[in-house]
């Protein structure tokens, strides 16, 4: 029975070893949920192509396309000079706006670039230093690799490290839940969580602009990077290359963009004409 | 061949059945038995031929399950090995400078952006979040497993064992959800007027619920295969139901109840999932002690966020760029991790076999 | 004449009854965590706990999802990597119960299993990831998910196999030999049924573990599935229940993201409790041929 059951399981996972044509993809844990969206319109529209799709962090997505060992990497940053120079071609699909959250124990509602800056540093310790009640600043932030955090420490932090007094998740979604149940906490999150935990948390205006589409396309709100879909075609074998740029195309199709990406709480490629990121 | 099996634990029942060598024949052999038999049972000599050929056949079978075994083992190992040397060895594809092992293993200071690797806070961690969910599993699970086989009534005895199997089940992700959901503001409401209650004590509560049901499932397979002898002895020499459970059954049991409570230590050390979310992950945690003065020692140590070397793997390991020395050392953490996992492991063998 | 009193010594007796209570106090103390967890899974995900929650596809971005390939993957994903890790494991666990010979190095290699056993997940994940999904380039997929699950798995099951052989009475071992049979027929006739017992706890406690694994899944067998369900492909991306929980509450954007992170939750414990009952029954008959 054992040498028998042990041919099977062989024969039958050897038999498919030829080569896959999966469009392997990496990345962000914020971008995912949209990818994943337009992997399954795709694959439905296109059968016989499979588009596997794993998390890791921005991080390890530009990681991996940058060594080729997967076909597309989403992230919320751009890919450093070191991996640009590997060859890897950027796509930018979405706007990413972020807002900070607060706990509805916390009573402030707006905070100044210095002030956000000094909160997240570690020179305000305590809420009535910024307009509040005495209460304890409860920092929860993502760990130091993540793609968000890059995006928290180019934009609120001005590139200064962050305070060693902190509370670290390694998800978003983790984040809430930890922001949700503790008084006086403060994060930095993807807008779309803070639109549906209304009541749970309160968004904190930055220099008095609130976060929303309107504000990002004015100029008037920074706190905002590009979704970022990198691909190596140099690594990478010609038709799995091709179903992939054809994937991204349609990521980019106005359909795609108008409907579903505000669906998950971005904001369409077309409104960044006029906007400057760095991110 | 000398059939003997030396290794199992010896007791009064071992060693009343040890074969006696036959008379004239020297140590007892396999050919010494068989031959009886194809004397007097005619029919037995055609399945001979085939029967041996299976025996050598399945021998070596049995022997390849095993290399293969060891060559997971070693490539594991190779694969930990080969990466964390990067971090102090010059090897082609090495992207950031060589550190090293003093400034990795002695230092206190985590902090990669600014090129500090210390990896201490993250060993102290292991060790105390480890040590107190086995301080409390431990005794917890053989307890439980005590109650099961010798004290609950025969009903009983099945439900327990249905909710342990089923514990056993629950992800990883559920306890760490429901940690982060409902234990933590459970014990930041109860004990810490409102502060936040990520720290140790959260860690090592999930944690012991979950290996628990390891420890018992395991326990009560090594309560059950004691021979009824030992325990039924006890009671005829008048002991009560406890004594004959301090003094006859754990004695007895001993080795294999330390192997559940080793295997149940071996899920406590490689659990990162759930801990994750309910220990804050602070590489600093140690600084921070030493800061939040508000708070009484004891206090500061359970409820600080804190963070152990599985924690670390698991947030930052996938994120870092190949070949750098982030994820050199990252992946001699994961070494060292392996190896205190085996230095624990012979540590509990030499308390083990002290007891019996 | 005195009557004797040939009961226990007072202490001992008060000894007795303290601790009984202990241990009852210990033992309900687990009956009722675990209702409080169960409790707390089954009150958020009854809402979204009907039929239609089992077969519907999943949602991402609106409410309303549904589980159905996520279950079968589990399910899928348990069975071939207990198919890949029974074998090898039970096989290696005779050999060291029955054919090696003792020495430092089978101590050594007992000790280097225990250990594996402990690794951490994340390890085998990025191992799985770099050999399965990388260097086999079989992606993110049921195989890759198998494989790397069967790794996790074969350790313990080798290590639980060797203790419940080794556990079997001598006398039954002995007794086979006298009657002439072989080293092979005396493992797979004697000893193994009468380990039974044992190499079902381990076998309960490898798939309990392959089925609610979520780290080593990620990175190997994905967070998406195929449109097709039940798909039996092995390459087809293989996003299971406890990763599906997993990622549901990480990303947390889904409108309805705790009431379908609870009934997956609750699934799960539904399907585990149904596989223990099983299983029970089986160790039930087992137990009875044993007597």
């Amino acid at each position: 029975m054992n040498l028998k059951t042990l041919a099977l399981v062989a024969a039958t996972l050897g038999a498919t070893a030829a080569q896959a044509q999966t469009v392997t993809v990496m990345g962000s844990t914020a971008l995912g949920p949209l990818v994943k969206r337009a992997a399954e319109m795709y694959m439905k529209a296109h059968p016989g192509v499979q588009i596997a799709i794993s998390g890791g962090g921005s991080m390890t997505g530009l990681n991996q396309i940058a060594a080729g060992n997967c076909t597309i990497g989403i992230s919320d940053v751009y890919a450093t000079e070191d991996q640009q120079k590997t060859g890897i071609q950027n796509h930018d699909i979405v706007i990413e706006p972020f807002t900070l959250v607060v706990n509805p124990s916390v009573s402030v509602r707006n905070l100044s670039g210095q002030q956000a800056e000094a909160l997240f540093t570690g020179s305000v310790s305590n809420w009535n230093q910024v307009g509040g009640d005495d209460m304890k600043v409860i920092r929860i932030n993502r760990p130091e690799s993540s793609g968000t955090r890059a995006v928290q420490q180019k934009t609120v932090l001005n590139g200064k490290p962050f305070s060693s007094d902190q509370l670290i998740q390694d998800s978003s979604g983790a984040v809430m839940t930890a922001a949700t149940t503790t008084k006086g906490a403060i994060a930095f999150v993807e807008l779309d969580f803070a639109e549906k935990n209304k009541g749970k948390i309160e968004a904190v205006s930055y220099n008095g602009a609130a976060c929303s589409p309107e504000n990002v396309k004015a100029g008037k709100y920074p706190l905002f990077s590009y979704g970022h879909a990198y691909t190596n075609p140099a690594k990478a074998d010609a038709q799995t290359q091709a179903v992939a740029e054809d994937f991204l195309k349609f990521i980019l199709s106005a359909s795609f963009q108008d409907e579903v990406v505000p669906k998950a709480g971005y904001m369409p490629m077309a409104l960044a004409a006029k906007l400057k990121t760095k991110l | 061949m000398d059939f003997r099996n030396t290794n199992a634990p010896a007791g009064p029942l071992t060693e009343a059945v040890r074969p006696v060598a036959l008379e004239g024949n020297g140590p007892v052999t396999d050919e010494a038995l068989i031959l009886p038999a194809q004397a007097s049972a005619a029919p037995l000599k055609f399945k001979r031929p085939w029967a041996l050929l299976a025996d050598r056949g399945a021998g070596t079978v049995f022997l390849v399950c095993t290399l293969v075994l060891v060559a997971l083992i070693f490539s594991l190992l190779g694969f930990l090995a080969w990466r964390g040397a990067g971090a102090f060895v010059a090897i082609p594809g090495n992207t950031g400078r060589i550190l090293s092992l003093r400034e990795v293993f002695l230092g206190l200071d985590w902090s990669p952006s600014q090129d500090r690797f210390g990896v201490l806070p993250f060993i102290f961690g292991s060790f105390t979040v480890v040590g107190l969910s086995i301080a409390l599993a431990g005794p917890l699970g053989i307890l439980t497993a005590v109650f099961v086989t010798r004290v609950a009534p025969r009903w009983m005895r099945a439900v327990m064992r249905q909710a342990m199997d089923l514990l056993v089940g629950i992800p990883s992700v559920v306890y760490g959800i429901f940690g982060l959901a409902t234990l933590l503001p459970l014990l930041s409401k109860g004990w810490l007027d409102e502060q936040p209650a990520a720290g140790f004590l959260a860690s090592a509560l999930i944690l012991t619920v979950m290996i628990v049901p390891t420890v018992v499932s395991l326990s009560i397979d090594a309560f059950e295969a004691l021979p009824s002898s030992l325990d039924e002895g006890a009671r005829a020499l008048g002991s009560t139901t406890w004594q004959s459970i301090a003094r006859v059954l754990i004695p007895a049991a001993w080795p294999r109840l330390v192997t559940a409570v080793v295997l149940g230590m071996g899920r406590a050390i490689g659990e990162a999932m759930a801990i994750q979310m309910v220990i804050g992950n602070n590489p600093q945690w140690i600084g921070l002690m030493r800061t939040l003065t508000d708070k009484t020692p004891v206090l500061r140590f359970l409820f600080t966020p804190a963070s152990t070397l599985t924690t670390e793997l698991v947030q930052e390991l996938p994120n870092t760029a190949a070949h750098s020395a982030w994820n050199n050392v990252l992946f001699a953490l994961g070494l060292l991790l392996y190896l205190l996992t085996m230095g624990s492991i012979l540590l509990t063998r030499r308390l083990s076999r002290r007891r019996a | 004449m005195k009557k004797l009193d040939l009961r226990p010594r007072l202490s001992a007796r008060i000894m007795d009854r303290t601790m009984k209570a202990a241990l009852w106090a210990v033992a309900l103390a687990f009956i009722a965590a675990l209702l409080v967890v169960m409790g707390a899974i089954l009150k958020q995900g009854w809402p979204v706990l009907n039929w239609g929650f089992l077969t519907k596809m999943p949602e991402t971005l609106d409410a309303g999802g549904g589980i159905r390939p996520q279950l079968f993957n589990s399910l899928y994903l348990v069975a071939l990597s207990l198919a890949a890790s029974l074998p090898i494991g039970i096989g290696a666990g005779i050999y060291m119960a029955e054919y090696a010979k003792e020495g430092r190095w089978m101590n050594f290699l007992r000790l280097c299993i225990e250990t594996l056993a402990a690794t951490p997940s994340i390890v085998i994940a990025l191992f799985g990831l770099m050999v399965f999904v990388q260097a086999l380039d079989w992606s993110f997929s049921i195989r890759s998910g198998a494989m790397a699950l069967a790794l996790l798995n074969i350790p313990v099951l080798a290590r639980v196999t060797e203790l419940s052989i080794r556990g079997v009475a001598h006398e039954l071992k002995e007794a086979s030999y006298g009657l002439g049979a072989t080293k092979l027929q005396t493992i797979l006739r004697v000893l193994l049924p009468a380990a039974a017992p044992g190499l079902l706890t381990g076998t309960v406690l490898a798939a309990g573990r392959a089925f609610g694994e979520s780290a080593v899944l990620v990175f190997t067998a994905g967070t998406n599935t195929s449109m097709m369900s039940p798909d039996f492909s092995l390459k087809a991306p293989g996003e299971t229940l406890a990763v599906h929980l997993w990622y549901v509450v990480s990303d947390g954007t889904l409108p309805d993201a705790r009431e379908i992170a609870a009934g997956t939750a609750a699934v799960m414990v539904l399907v585990l409790l149904v596989l223990n009952i099983m299983v029970r029954l089986v160790d039930r008959r087992l137990k009875r041929h044993a007597r």
